[in-house]
C-alpha cells in the first residue's frame, strides 16, 4: 500500500522535465492482408523546441513488409540534403531533409496536423516468418537539429509502430497509394530555372539550380534537356553539357502521379550564325592553301 | 413555497451567467493561443459565390459590385456591367474599349474560390519586412505602419502545408532573426494567421544592447553565461526603440555571455527569441571613447558564394562537397560537410 501510494506521489510531484522532439509513425499500429498496400507517415512533434534540420533512418522487416515508394508530399521538409532511399535488402529507409528558418510545431487552430516530414507507401508480403508482427523502427542514427545556427542536437526520442499481417488475401485488398494516386491530377508547383557559375563547385562549370514543390503525391522526379540532347533525369543541381550557354534550357518536374510541369529557359548567348562557319571555313582554306603553296614551293626550291 | 421558484429563477439565471462567461471563449472563437508565441491560426470560409456579398477573391456577387460600373472598369461607353456565375466581372455588354480589362472573360464551369492567406502583425514601427514562402522570397519591402502593424492579403495561394517566415530590418538596418510558422493551408478557405509578433532586434553598442520592437512593449533579456540565466527587463518607447545598459546587470569581465531577448506587447502577444549575441563584458573607463556598434549585418556563415544571400545557389554548393572535407564549407569545422553545416545552412537562409 505504501509503495502504491509512494508511486502515486512520484508520479504527482516529480518535477516537469522538457520533452525532447518526437520522430513517431502514423499509423502506430494496424491491421493489412498480404497484398495491401497502405500509406506509413512520419512524423515529428517539435515539443516546443524549433528545429531546422532531420536525419532519419528507419528499420523494417523486409521479410514481411515491401517499402515500395516514398512521398514527400505535403512534407513540412523544403529541402532534401540526402533524398529518400529505400534498401529493400536490408530493409532500410533514410532521408536527410532541412526547413529554412526552422519548424517550430504546431500552431493551435490549425486546421491540419503539419508535422509530416514524409510518408512511406508499404505493401504487406505476408506473415509467417514473423509471426504475423512487423515493426517498424527508427533507427538510432536518426538524429533533429535545432534551428539555433550552431547544428545542435536536439533531445530526440522516437515511437515506431507495429502492424499485425493477416493470412491470406483480403476480399477488398487496401489500395491506399493507387487512391492517392488517382486523386492527383495536379501538376507540381511553377518554378525557375538559375544558371550559375562559382569557382567553389562542379569546377567552375555553369550548372543550373531549380527547385519545386508538389503538395499532393509528391515530387518523383526532374528530368534535363539541353537544346536538342535528349532528355536527363537528375535529382538536383545539373551542370550544363553545352559551356557555351548557347542551347534552350528545359526542366521538367513529374510528380508521383506522373503530372509534370516543364520550364524553358532561353539561352544566355545566341546560337553561332552560319555565317560564322562558313567564314572559319573559308579562313581555314585560305590558311590551308598558303601552307599548302610554301610547302610546295620550298619542295621545288630544294629539287 | 412562493420564494422556491424565485431562488431557483436566480440560480438558475447565475449559473447561465457564469458558465456562460466561461464558455462563451470555446463557443464563438474557434482559435487558440500558441503557447510559446501569440501565432493565431483563423480559418473561416473563403468568399462564398453566389450569396449576394462581394468578399476577399470575388470581383463580383450581385446586386454587390462593390460599386464598380462598366465606366469605372475602363470602359467609357458605359453598358451594363455583369457578373459570372464565378462572381468575376462579366464585361460582355460594356461598350467602348477599356485601357486594361481588369479580370479575364470566361463563364460557363464553376471554380472553386481560391484559398487566401491574411498574415496580420506587429514589430518595429517602419520596419522593412521580408516574407519567404517555403524557403523562397515571396514579399520584399513591405513596411509596417508608425504603430508597428503590418498586414498583408495573399490571394490564389495553393492549398497544403506552407512555411512562412519573417525577418524585418529596422531603421538602423538591424535585421532580425527569422519567425517562422508552418500550418495547413485549407483548400476554398479563408485562413487568418494573426499576433505574429516579429522577434525584437538586438545589436551591441560597447555595453548597451539596443534593438527595435513593438512600440512600449516589455523586453525580457536573457543573459546567460556557463548554464546560468539571469533574466533583466526594458520598455520600448513609443517609436519601439529600446536599450538595455549591461553594466547594471552585474556581469564579471573576460566572461563570455549570451544575449537574447524577446517581447510582450501592451495587447499582451509574445514574441518569440531574437538572435543570440556573444558578449564580453567590459567595464567603461572614463575618458575612452565608446565601442562602435557591433556591425549591422554581421557576415552570413552559410553564404558560401559570397552574394550576400543564403539560397538554392550555396545549398547546391553543400551538396556538392556533401560528406567531404571542405573548409569553407563545412561550417562548424568538424571535418566533414554534413547534417549540421546543412542545418546552420537553413538557419541562415535568406532565400
Amino acid at each position: 500500500m505504501m509503495r502504491k501510494l509512494l508511486f502515486i506521489f512520484v508520479l504527482l510531484f516529480l518535477p516537469h522535465f522538457t520533452q525532447a522532439a518526437i520522430l513517431y509513425l502514423a499509423p502506430d499500429k494496424g491491421e493489412y492482408h498480404q497484398g495491401d498496400t497502405f500509406i506509413m507517415a512520419i512524423r515529428i512533434d517539435a515539443e516546443g523546441e524549433c528545429i531546422n534540420a532531420v536525419q532519419a533512418d528507419l528499420k523494417f522487416p523486409q521479410e514481411v513488409l515491401s517499402a515500395v515508394d516514398f512521398s514527400q508530399g505535403g512534407s513540412i521538409l523544403n529541402f532534401w540534403a540526402a533524398p529518400p532511399v529505400i534498401d529493400e535488402n536490408q530493409g532500410l529507409i533514410s532521408f536527410s531533409g532541412g526547413s529554412a528558418g526552422g519548424y517550430c510545431g504546431k500552431i493551435p487552430g490549425d486546421p491540419g496536423e503539419s508535422n509530416i516530414l514524409g510518408k512511406i507507401i508499404f505493401s504487406a508480403r505476408g506473415g509467417s516468418a514473423f509471426g504475423g508482427k512487423a515493426k517498424v523502427e527508427f533507427l538510432e542514427t536518426s538524429q533533429v537539429l535545432l534551428n539555433d545556427g550552431l547544428g545542435t542536437s536536439a533531445k530526440l526520442s522516437s515511437k515506431g509502430s507495429t502492424l499485425t499481417i493477416l493470412p491470406g488475401v483480403s476480399s477488398t485488398p487496401k489500395q491506399e497509394w493507387q487512391e492517392e494516386l488517382a486523386k492527383d491530377s495536379t501538376p507540381p508547383e511553377i518554378f525557375k530555372i538559375e544558371i550559375n557559375q562559382v569557382s567553389s563547385a562542379f569546377n567552375g562549370k555553369y550548372f543550373i539550380i531549380f527547385f519545386t514543390t508538389d503538395r499532393q503525391t509528391g515530387l518523383d522526379y526532374y528530368e534535363v534537356k539541353e537544346g536538342e540532347r535528349d532528355w536527363v533525369k537528375t535529382a538536383g543541381p545539373y551542370v550544363l553539357k553545352d559551356q557555351g550557354l548557347r542551347s534552350i534550357i528545359k526542366v521538367r518536374a513529374v510528380d508521383k502521379a506522373g503530372n509534370h510541369i516543364t520550364v524553358e529557359q532561353l539561352p544566355q548567348n545566341k546560337p553561332l550564325p552560319y555565317k560564322y562557319f562558313i567564314a572559319v571555313a573559308v579562313l581555314i582554306l585560305i590558311i590551308g592553301g598558303i601552307i599548302l603553296f610554301f610547302v610546295r614551293r620550298n619542295r621545288l626550291n630544294h629539287e | 413555497m412562493f420564494l422556491c421558484p424565485r431562488i431557483f429563477l436566480i440560480n438558475l439565471l447565475i449559473t447561465l451567467i457564469v458558465s456562460g462567461l466561461f464558455f462563451s471563449p470555446f463557443l464563438f472563437y474557434k482559435t487558440v493561443q500558441a503557447s510559446q508565441t501569440s501565432v493565431i491560426i483563423t480559418v473561416t470560409a473563403a468568399a462564398v459565390c453566389g450569396n449576394g456579398a462581394k468578399e476577399w477573391g470575388e470581383s463580383c456577387d450581385p446586386p454587390d459590385f462593390n460599386g464598380e460600373t462598366c465606366v469605372s472598369l475602363g470602359y467609357g461607353g458605359g453598358g451594363t456591367l455583369k457578373c459570372y456565375i464565378d462572381c468575376t466581372f462579366n464585361v460582355t455588354e460594356c461598350s467602348a474599349t477599356p485601357s486594361t480589362v481588369p479580370v479575364a472573360g470566361g463563364g460557363g464551369g464553376y471554380t472553386p474560390p481560391s484559398s487566401i492567406l491574411v498574415l496580420q502583425g506587429i514589430t518595429s514601427p517602419g520596419a522593412i519586412i521580408t516574407i519567404l514562402k517555403d524557403g523562397e522570397i515571396f514579399i520584399v519591402g513591405q513596411e509596417a505602419d508608425s504603430s508597428g502593424n503590418f498586414e498583408m492579403r495573399i490571394f490564389d495561394i495553393s492549398a497544403g502545408v506552407h512555411t512562412f517566415s519573417f525577418r524585418v530590418k529596422d531603421k538602423e538596418n538591424r535585421e532580425s532573426v527569422a519567425f517562422s510558422v508552418t500550418f495547413t493551408l485549407s483548400e476554398a478557405m479563408t485562413t487568418t494567421i494573426s499576433g505574429i509578433f516579429l522577434p525584437p532586434t538586438v545589436g551591441l553598442k560597447g555595453n548597451v544592447l539596443k534593438g527595435e520592437t513593438a512600440p512600449q512593449s516589455e523586453v525580457s533579456i536573457s543573459i546567460s553565461s556557463a548554464g546560468k540565466e539571469v533574466v533583466k527587463n526594458t520598455k520600448a518607447k513609443i517609436d519601439g526603440t529600446w536599450s538595455y545598459d549591461l553594466g547594471n546587470a552585474n556581469l564579471q569581465e573576460k566572461t563570455l555571455y549570451i544575449i537574447k531577448a524577446k517581447a510582450s506587447s501592451p495587447d499582451g502577444l509574445m514574441s518569440a527569441f531574437s538572435q543570440s549575441l556573444e558578449f564580453y563584458f567590459k567595464k567603461a573607463i572614463l575618458g575612452v571613447p565608446e565601442v562602435p556598434e557591433v556591425p549591422k549585418v554581421p557576415g552570413i556563415p552559410a553564404d558560401l558564394n559570397g552574394d550576400g544571400k543564403v539560397n538554392l545557389i550555396d545549398f547546391s554548393i553543400l551538396l556538392y562537397w556533401w560528406g567531404k572535407n571542405k573548409p569553407g564549407v563545412d561550417l562548424n569545422n568538424d571535418g566533414v560537410v554534413g547534417l549540421r553545416d546543412f542545418s546552420i545552412m537553413m538557419y541562415y537562409w535568406t532565400g
